[in-house]
């Protein structure tokens, strides 16, 4: 048998056992025979490593794909986040935002004066809801305003939780109030005109009007700003 | 014929959609399985990976034809040997079970810094298709002349045989002439 047969079944794997031992034989006595052998080893170890890093490459992209769909996604809410504010930016026409800004104001406290005694634990509720209201600490008054309406059911305290929602951008929850309250003549003409400006900041242009026109017939409680707003409305 | 034999079958010529499934199914079951023994995550993805390398190449060599176990009690097996390997490179002990009965090869061939070894990888791929394709058939498939005479067409061993010869000579060419450029 020729040597190159006799290393093509070695690589075979079907060498008898008389041709084993000279294969082995020849390794020992022939230089080119081992050099040629051992060429060919190496050959089939690059292949099979060649092979080996294709296959794992293949593999890792498995794992990069599943990445990709995971930022797919992310991607994917992202732009819809995007597009919702953008779409809410938009609606919300600029000009509603500063018009709010120039006739927002806090209505005063002409309730209860506050004497600061440093005497904190005697203080009712109604003095800490209006320290809290006087400090710009709108979220505290709220919820102070709320203790006294519980307590009393007071109609100032109504009025005066509105407001401090309004500063706490809870304009939805605001309108509600001014809405809904029986208010009495002291308070109706205040509650429309708070009333205008969170519909407007809400962008519900007609209801804002509405509250508008009817402060403008009432004719006693900032009528020339009411009148000045409408005009700019339309 | 069924469902496994169908899928040995695939893996044999490397159908992606057969190993990426694979690959899906059995990947959480490994990491699991892989979780009793003191071993890095990241080194668990990489001996999963090389696992499935070893399933397809032993589905290649036609090791898996006379299957007696499932697939997966076969590529547990090879992730098995693969981490206790790994463990003793690591110097850790732990206790050693015993492997399932299952018929596998794998011979770890660290392929960094080897020059002789990356110069013919690199000689390799410059080779003609048809040379390649040969070449890769014999030596790492395992396939007998006699199949691939079959698998490529030739008209008779002989023929294949001296394709193969002239294979390798314009591979030494191509070896000796990238040293002498080189």
């Amino acid at each position: 048998m020729d040597k190159e047969a006799l290393i093509q079944k070695y690589f075979e794997h079907t060498l008898s056992k008389d041709e084993m031992a000279s294969f082995h034989a020849l390794l020992v006595s022939d230089a080119e025979f081992a050099n040629e052998v051992a060429f060919q080893k190496q050959l089939k170890n690059a292949i099979t490593i060649e092979e080996r890093h294709k296959l794992k490459e293949t593999l890792r992209g498995f794992e990069a794909q599943k990445n990709d769909r995971i930022k797919w996604w992310y991607a994917a809410a992202s732009i819809l986040v995007l597009i919702t504010v953008s779409f809410w930016l938009y609606n919300q026409n600029p000009s509603t935002e500063k018009l709010y800004a120039t006739y927002f104001e806090s209505y005063p406290n002409v309730i209860e004066p506050i004497v600061r005694n440093g005497n904190n634990q005697l203080m009712n509720t109604k003095t800490k809801a209006f320290i809290a209201y006087e400090s710009k600490d709108y979220s505290n008054a709220a919820k102070f305003f709320d203790v006294v309406i519980d307590e009393t059911n007071a109609e100032y305290a109504q009025f005066y939780k509105a407001i401090s929602l309004m500063n706490i951008d809870q304009y939805h929850d605001a309108a509600d109030i001014f809405k809904t309250s029986d208010w009495s003549e002291a308070y109706k003409s205040k509650a429309l005109w708070y009333l205008a400006l969170s519909e407007l900041k809400l962008n519900h242009m007609d209801q804002c009007k509405a509250s508008l026109k009817q402060l403008i017939m009432a004719g006693n409680f900032n009528l020339n700003e009411a009148k000045e707003l409408l005009e700019k409305l339309d | 014929m069924n469902d496994e034999s169908q899928i040995i079958r695939l893996l044999k010529v490397s159908d992606e959609k057969t190993i990426h499934k694979l690959y899906v199914d059995y990947k959480s079951g490994f990491q699991m399985f892989a979780n009793k023994y003191p071993i890095a995550k990241d080194a668990v993805l990489d001996i999963y990976q090389d696992a499935i390398v070893a399933l397809c190449e032993n589905a290649k060599k036609g090791k898996l034809d006379t299957l007696k176990s499932s697939l997966k009690t076969y590529l547990f097996a090879i992730g098995k040997y693969m981490i206790y390997s790994q463990l003793k490179k690591e110097n850790k002990t732990i206790t050693y079970e015993n492997i399932e009965d299952v018929q596998f090869e794998w011979e770890d061939i660290p392929d960094d810094g080897n020059e002789q070894l990356n110069l013919l990888r690199a000689v390799f791929s410059k080779l003609g298709g048809q040379c390649q394709q040969l070449l890769k058939l014999f030596y790492y498939e395992e396939k007998k002349l006699d199949e691939i005479t079959l698998l490529l067409n030739y008209e008779n061993k002989d023929v294949a045989k001296s394709q193969k010869s002239r294979c390798l000579k314009t591979l030494k060419e191509l070896t000796i002439n990238t040293i002498k450029n080189g």
